[in-house]
């Protein structure tokens, strides 16, 4: 049996993003395979939006590459525009329409615009369709704007922070609204949280953005089991087992935690290994920005202070 | 597309209608009751003040009283219509881009399946259709309440922006204008500002500065001939320009020239000296002696003007100028709109 190589929907290479002289992305090298739920995590002002915006041909990278289901995006490119669907972070919708007229727009703008399906989304959601876009509340908004992203019927979905400011109840009917999608259709999803509880319940991919550059890129699954958490007393000259790359450091009494990543089995009965949750991981990488290779496993060793030196 | 973009000015669109209801319902009926009040002073037996019988003195006199009464709301006729088609196209050229871009509703339209120059392209065919349904019916009644209200000589400056097509060219180049503004600005408010202070600019310039050199000058000469009548000597003078032309200077120029005077110095400048000393020293009387000099000095009194013959071609070079620089901001609106990030 031959396995061919999954396509990716969104593929960079050295892609950067600058505003003025600010480098808004930088170096970005990234792959999503096709069918995953990507999520795209980072602090404000990591680039996320940015990254988002380049793929939905919003904005033009000012260095390296950007492919999105094969192709340029580009705002003269109508037939890879009509391939995605792009919820912005402000969900903007014209506010003096009624639902059923965003609906209409959305139909007169998609060729391969499903009524039927967003017409079905809006009522299990109950959302009534002569409704003013002004009188939904934020949790409906952004429902009515995933709603139009859907029955778009795109192949790839890029959510920027879709379930942001909503209520726990919106937040959940939001999502499994996605869900339903993504399980009927397969369609790919890129989207940008700050809510690390989703990543795990939708995503099956992760990709950490910090400081404007990709952190980390890679299946949910070998995120989880590529990282661990290595606990030992503070002794003098202990070295860190080969293959291992510090992400953060954790001090407390005569003990150091560190949360790395591996690429070898530990050995080492020294160090206490303990799997870490997705939260600890993300709010690791986070916290420290990049992996500093400079930590890498057999290079590091302690003093009586327990700092790395 | 075209449905959302319908959608989106429909309330400006209608609001607009009904001004401009409002104002050719005004036009109409002030236009044919001076019509009508003219028509009866110049018919009998009043024949336009041309000698009438005495006892009709005071019925004509009334007559022509009502009749120049009538045109006391003029001005504000004539100032509403200059306002109203600019205003048409600043509003809907706002409401075409640069609340899209101020409300990032452009971004959900720019993420649809269709590309940023034909969203412009339609947004403008929108906006132009509109105007044109609008200011078409504008055009016609201002242009024909202009003659029958006698405002001024169509060719005047006075009536000039009124006749013809130009309330519809203004209104498209104030609407393009702002469209261009607004992909710049991206502001709704400072965009109608700055759109207002550029199109008022504009007009003045072309009405000061460039109209006159858009259609041939006329040269007439003007007589003054000293009549004596009973015991008082008075000037009658003949000739100058037609009272329907648009007068744009008289002056003094050496007699047999072929060419229209290029300007009001050129008859005014080194000849208006020579006539003045000419008279300063001269012996004839003083009742002919601006005729003595001219002649004297091979000089001529003549007026420059633009002929109402010249009307059409006025309204159609200044409107194509209009009407190119129309399409080169709206070529540049779209070709700023491919490169700009929202």
């Amino acid at each position: 049996m031959v396995v061919s190589a999954r396509a990716s929907v969104l593929e960079a290479t050295g892609l950067g993003k600058r505003f003025g002289f600010k480098w808004a992305l930088q170096d970005c090298t990234l792959k999503v395979p096709e069918g995953k739920v990507a999520a795209l995590v980072g602090p404000n002002g990591a680039g996320k939006s940015t990254l988002l915006r380049l793929a939905a041909g919003l904005s033009r990278p000012n260095a390296g590459s950007l492919t999105v289901l094969g192709e340029v995006p580009g705002h003269e490119n109508a037939g890879l525009l009509r391939r995605i669907g792009y919820l912005d972070q402000e969900r903007p919708m014209y506010r003096g329409f009624r639902v059923d007229e965003m609906l209409r727009f959305g139909a007169g703008t998609n060729p391969t615009w499903d009524m039927a399906s967003a017409t079905s989304y809006l009522a299990q959601l109950g959302i009534a369709l002569d409704e003013r876009v002004n009188n939904l509340s934020s949790g409906q908004h952004a429902q009515v704007a995933l709603t139009l992203c859907l029955a778009k019927q795109p192949e790839l979905l890029i959510l920027d922070e879709p379930a942001a400011a909503l209520d726990p109840v919106a937040r959940e009917d939001l999502l499994r609204l996605l869900m339903q999608q993504v399980a009927q259709s397969g369609t790919s999803v890129v989207l940008s949280t700050h809510a690390l509880g989703d990543i795990a319940t939708v995503c099956d991919y992760l990709i950490i953005l910090s400081h404007a550059r990709v952190v980390l890129a890679d299946d949910l699954d070998f995120v989880i089991e590529s990282h661990r958490i290595l606990t030992a007393a503070l002794p003098d000259g202990l070295v860190l087992p080969p293959g291992v790359t510090v992400i953060d450091t954790r001090k407390s009494g005569r003990e150091v935690s560190y949360l790395a990543r591996i690429e070898l089995p530990i050995i080492d009965d020294r160090w206490h290994v303990a799997e870490p949750t997705l939260e600890e991981i993300v709010l690791a990488y986070l916290r420290e920005g990049t992996g500093r290779p400079d930590h890498a496993g057999g290079e590091l060793t302690f003093g009586s202070s327990g700092e790395p030196r | 597309m075209t449905w959302v973009a319908w959608r989106q000015q429909r309330y400006v669109f209608w609001a607009f209608a009904l001004v401009t209801v409002v104002l050719v319902g005004w036009a109409l009926m002030s236009g044919l009751h001076e019509q009508s009040l003219w028509n009866q002073y110049h018919s009998l037996p009043c024949r336009g003040g041309n000698g009438f019988p005495v006892k009709y003195q005071s019925f004509c006199q009334n007559l022509f009283a009502k009749w120049f009464a009538s045109g006391s709301h003029n001005n504000f006729i004539a100032s509403f219509g200059l306002i109203l088609a600019p205003l048409v196209g600043v509003v809907l050229g706002v409401g075409a881009v640069a609340s899209e871009l101020e409300r990032k509703t452009a971004r959900l339209a720019w993420t649809q399946s269709l590309t940023r120059t034909r969203w412009l392209a339609i947004k403008v065919l929108v906006g132009v259709g509109s105007m044109a349904v609008l200011l078409v019916p504008l055009c016609f009644t201002f242009s024909w309440w202009v003659g029958a209200s006698r405002y001024a000589p169509r060719v005047m400056p006075t009536a000039f922006p009124f006749a013809g097509w130009m309330l519809g060219i203004y209104g498209v180049f104030a609407f393009a204008v702002v469209v261009f503004l607004g992909v710049l600005i991206r502001r709704a408010g400072w965009t109608i500002a700055v759109g207002l202070a550029v199109f008022g600019l504009v007009f003045y310039t072309v009405e000061v500065d460039v109209r006159s050199h858009l259609a041939p000058m006329n040269v007439a000469a003007v007589t003054q001939t000293m009549v004596t009548k009973g015991s008082a000597i008075v000037g009658v003078t003949t000739g100058g320009a037609p009272a329907n032309g648009w007068l744009l200077f008289g002056g003094y120029r050496p007699l047999g020239s072929a060419s229209a005077p290029s300007s009001w110095s050129v008859v005014t400048g080194r000849t208006n000296t020579l006539v003045q000393d000419c008279e300063a020293h001269s012996a004839a009387s003083s009742n002919d002696v601006t005729s003595y000099c001219l002649h004297k000095l091979g000089l001529e009194d003549v007026e420059v003007y633009v002929s109402d013959h010249q009307f059409w071609t006025l309204q159609l070079r200044e409107g194509g100028l209009y009407l190119v620089v129309a399409m080169l901001l709206l070529s540049l609106s779209a070709y700023v709109l491919r490169r700009i990030r929202i």
